[in-house]
């Protein structure tokens, strides 16, 4: 059941109605409740493995508070860490990991049927982050398992993160909420923009860079440079779009989550992008792994190997495919050669009498940023990594400039409308991005006058219900009678 | 003071919401498909579900129930003319029986007819119908609990799912994908008067001759009715005794029909004791003529269903012993225009069939409401043009190698009529209709847009498209040419 579908609509209006109505001290176990159905409607098998993992954690997480022997903390942490990497890299990479053995040394490697959970990849990085944080005593135990059960599986947040932190989350799921009309208001207008960011665009680039991508080999290079720039709104406005739905419901009933982007496309460096995309991955990569391994404490070296790890592991985390690893790689190495080239560029700017702290140097910056970061979503979006080499050759190679100008564009499943749409509706994401982070402008939507508030209220409403993409879509053939 | 505060919240929230909805009806109307028949596979459902509730309560007397068989086949407005007596057709396509009990049901809460008659073609059909079907049956109606009911047997009968429950109580979920596909139809709309001069019959003018066919088999084969199809046969009959209405069986001309389903059908009426015509036994007694009755052997056409519907109409008269209805004046004079309107439409479509010059000249101009546009393409020398000398155009007589000649007729008086080389112009803001004749050398092109819309057969030589005024349609499009004695279409 995902968040823009009409029967979770219908289904959180109920939930939240008797959230409110509960108002004492179980209200949490509604939560717990609903979070556990909310999971299961996605598929029951799924369950078994989410309880295992909350009381595997949940266990180790209560002993190691009451340990009070270092070595025995360590060894209680670093089993619950093999467990978690174990429990992930079993139905995650064992695919991945035989089909390599296979093709390396040229046999015959039977693939497992393996059932791969549902938002396995967040909740396991939460729960393990929160086994660090207990054995680090920055958080205390959860000692009641159906509180910890419900920090594990909170409904808003499961399937598609962010990655919780229990010291933000827990406290806030044991408090009592009673409704508030101004946080609901606001949690509203954060769910209606991430929704019209899904809907209206992610979805709708969807189309166009699907059929595009299925066929790369027979379309030009203008074609699959518009595409891969497509794809770089899709993906951001699909994740982020569905982080802000998040964050609207969760807001709804008045518990605030971790905000998982800051405008990333804004970003002036590599840098600076990982800190606005997908925040809750990279903090918790940042944290959990990138200081462990020493951060940049150890001298330049180590620093780029520990910068590179991290973002493997990071593109290994994205998905099982060598794509991915690559994509993580290019980031890697985006970082490693922006601090080695630091210089020069500054010595180019200086050449060209471009002011550092120009405006216009800080633009030039956050276009090479998008571009950069749009070249290797390729790699992420392609299905192998001869797919994604193909599709550069041909951006640069096959440059066919008139397919933009001759129709062509329209034949991908979009049509001159449909592609209006799309601009219009992302000329308005860019322009409230420009003014702040969503999470700011859907404050002060609410703040502001009460026309401004209901006209950006009825626009995305309104817009989300016409020109969103969803349901079985209309042809009129199909309504032409002609039985008898 | 807080609670003074609370009070103000909640306003605005119900006032916030009831606007939303309001918005939310409003675009729904605008999205959701316009069903207004006179095309084959556009059934009129929305004027046939707008015409009833826009029709005076209690002024309907006999109420027709079924798939196309029924409103294919039966004319009100002639049932009017013929009896005084005041009918409408509640059907769609290939209307289940669970659709006819919920239109009964949705019908008696504005009418109170003395007939029900209910056409059984569907009995034998299955339950299930397309989603096309169901969804023009069900989405004009007014929100109400036997509609809700009506839905669930929809989604019940065509495995359906939740989500689409949903999207059949909010349209607009289901056709939010066709704002692409907005038209001046789908705005216009709001504007349009709701009433439906056909009463929801759907009027057809083509013929379709079959050299081999087997009009109602001896067939004994008596296929079976399902328990659902029963069920809803109780129900309607049911409801029609609790209402003191009589329920009638019939089968109209079909020629899928058999001997065996007559039989089923009969022994149906009998064990629920109301009376089954059959009417695929009379064709003659109707005096319906396979050459120019029938749309396509299982619909009639305008002239058959006129033919049938006067039949119907006497029958009501000396077998059902109905008396007219008493109307009041406005409704008599409503009946009456209706009729007139009819006629006017029926005028149009026998226009559609005319190929002799003569005749199509005589109806243009001694009928008020026609406007002809005519427009020439390429390059051509035509001295002796009958049609255009029938209608009274005086200057087209030559027109030279690289000239267009451009006339507009309106109410049998010729407003334009001009020879210009090159291309030549004209607009009518009255109708939005842009015509546009072009030499060979100058874009070789006959075009006659109407509201945006291409109606211009764009043929060598005069090209003539007749719009009816008073029907607001464009109701012919010809060519004419040199060495051509009749029109083309």
């Amino acid at each position: 059941m995902q968040f823009q579908t009409a029967e979770f609509l219908l289904t959180f209006a109920v939930v939240l109605v008797v959230y409110f109505l509960m108002r004492n001290r179980y209200q949490w176990l509604w939560l717990l409740l609903v979070s556990y159905i909310f999971y299961l409607s996605w598929n029951i098998s799924y369950i078994p493995f989410l309880i295992m993992t909350t009381l595997i954690t949940w266990g180790i997480a209560l002993c190691m508070e009451k340990c009070r022997q270092v070595n025995v903390k360590k060894l209680l942490v670093i089993s619950g860490c093999i467990y978690s990497i174990s429990y992930l890299g079993i139905f995650k990479y064992t695919n991945f990991l035989l089909s390599n053995v296979s093709a390396i040394f040229d046999i015959q490697v039977l693939k497992l049927d393996l059932l791969l959970p549902i938002g396995i990849s967040f909740y396991t990085f939460q729960t393990l982050g929160y086994l660090i944080d207990v054995y680090r005593g920055d958080v205390k135990a959860e000692k009641n398992v159906f509180r910890y059960a419900l920090f594990v599986s909170y409904f808003p947040q499961i399937v598609s993160g962010p990655i919780g932190r229990a010291k933000d989350l827990c406290k806030q799921l044991k408090t009592i909420h009673t409704f508030d009309y101004d946080k609901f208001l606001k949690g509203s207008v954060t769910f209606l923009i991430g929704m019209f960011m899904k809907l209206v665009i992610a979805d709708r680039a969807a189309i166009f860079v699907n059929e595009v991508y299925a066929h790369y080999e027979i379309y030009g290079g203008s074609i699959l440079l518009l595409s891969s720039l497509l794809y770089t709104m899709q993906i951001y406005c699909d994740f982020a779009g569905y982080s802000y739905m998040a964050l609207g419901v969760s807001r709804m009933m008045g518990i605030e989550i971790i905000h998982n982007f800051e405008r990333p496309y804004f970003s002036a460096s590599i840098k600076e992008f990982w800190r606005r995309w997908h925040i809750s991955l990279s903090s918790w990569l940042k944290d959990y792994l990138y200081i462990p391994l020493g951060g940049s404490r150890k001298g330049s070296i180590r620093t780029n190997i520990n910068l590179m790890i991290v973002f493997f592991i990071s593109g290994l985390w994205h998905g099982a495919n060598w794509t991915f690893l690559i994509w993580g790689g290019i980031h890697g190495l985006y970082q490693i050669i922006g601090k080695f080239s630091e210089k020069t560029r500054e010595k180019i700017y200086g050449l060209l009498h471009i002011d550092l702290n120009s405006q216009f140097r800080k633009n030039i910056s956050i276009i090479t940023t998008f571009f950069l970061v749009n070249f290797a979503w390729i790699f992420f979006r392609a299905e192998n990594i001869s797919m994604a080499v193909g599709i550069i050759k041909k951006i640069i190679f096959c440059w066919e400039p008139w397919s933009l100008l001759d129709g062509t564009v329209f034949n991908f499943g979009l049509s001159a409308k449909d592609m209006f749409i799309l601009l219009l509706a992302i000329i308005v994401i860019y322009l409230m991005e420009k003014m702040s982070n969503i999470s700011t402008i859907s404050e002060k939507i609410v703040t502001s006058h009460i026309v401004i508030r209901w006209a950006v209220l009825y626009f995305f409403i309104i817009s989300i219900l016409v020109f969103g993409i969803y349901g079985e879509g209309y042809s009129a053939a199909n309504f032409i009678y002609s039985q008898f | 003071m807080k609670n003074k505060m609370k009070v103000n919240k909640l306003v605005r929230v119900v006032i916030f919401i009831g606007i939303l909805l309001i918005m939310v009806q409003a675009i729904t109307l605008l999205l959701k498909p316009k069903w207004y028949g006179q095309e084959l596979g556009h059934e009129a459902v929305t004027s046939m579900v707008d015409g009833f509730y826009n029709e005076t309560k209690n002024s309907i007397d006999v109420l027709f129930l079924g798939s196309s068989n029924v409103f294919r086949d039966i004319n009100p407005t002639v049932i009017y003319n013929e009896s005084g007596i005041t009918s409408y057709v509640l059907g769609s396509a290939s209307q289940r029986m669970w659709i006819s009990k919920y239109y009964l049901k949705e019908a008696l809460k504005y009418q109170t007819p003395k007939v029900v008659v209910l056409d059984l073609y569907t009995i034998f059909t299955g339950d299930l119908n397309g989603e096309s079907e169901n969804r023009k049956a069900l989405d004009y109606h007014k929100f109400s609990f036997e509609k809700l009911s009506a839905i669930k047997d929809s989604i019940y009968y065509d495995g359906e799912t939740n989500e689409n429950y949903i999207s059949y109580l909010f349209p607009v979920l289901r056709y939010h994908s066709r704002w692409q596909e907005l038209s001046s139809e789908d705005f216009r709309y709001f504007l349009t008067d709701k009433h439906h001069y056909l009463k929801g019959y759907d009027i057809v003018n083509s013929i379709e001759q079959q050299e081999n066919y087997d009009f109602f088999s001896t067939e004994t084969h008596e296929p079976e009715v399902s328990q659902w199809v029963l069920s809803c046969l109780d129900e309607m009959v049911d409801i029609c005794m609790q209402n003191n209405i009589e329920i009638k069986f019939v089968k109209f001309p079909n020629v899928h029909w058999t001997q065996g389903m007559s039989k089923v059908c009969q022994d149906l009426a009998n064990s629920y004791n109301v009376e089954f015509i059959e009417y695929n036994e009379n064709l003659n007694t109707i005096g319906l003529d396979f050459s120019t009755d029938f749309m396509d052997f299982v619909h009639l056409n305008y002239s058959g269903a006129e033919k049938l519907s006067k039949f119907v109409a006497n029958q009501m008269v000396e077998q059902w012993n109905m008396k007219p209805t008493i109307l009041s004046q406005s409704d008599q004079t409503r009946w009456q225009e209706d009729m007139i309107e009819y006629e006017r439409m029926k005028n149009s479509y026998h226009l559609v069939g005319i190929t002799d010059v003569e005749e199509y000249a005589n109806i243009i101009l001694n009928n008020d409401g026609y406007d002809v546009y005519i427009v020439t393409k390429g390059s051509f020398v035509m001295e002796n043009n009958k049609l255009l000398e029938l209608l009274g155009l005086d200057n087209y007589q030559i027109v030279h190698s690289g000239e267009t000649y451009l006339g507009v007729i309106k109410n049998g008086q010729c407003i334009v009529s001009e020879i210009k080389e090159g291309t030549n112009e004209y607009y009518s803001s009255e109708n939005r209709a842009v015509l546009q004749s072009q030499s060979y050398e100058a874009g070789d092109c006959a075009s006659i847009k109407i509201d945006g819309k291409e109606y211009a057969k764009n043929y060598g030589g005069y090209n003539i498209v007749t719009y009816d005024n008073q029907l607001s349609k464009v109701v012919d499009s010809i060519f004419f040419n040199d060495g051509m004695e009749t029109i083309g279409r």
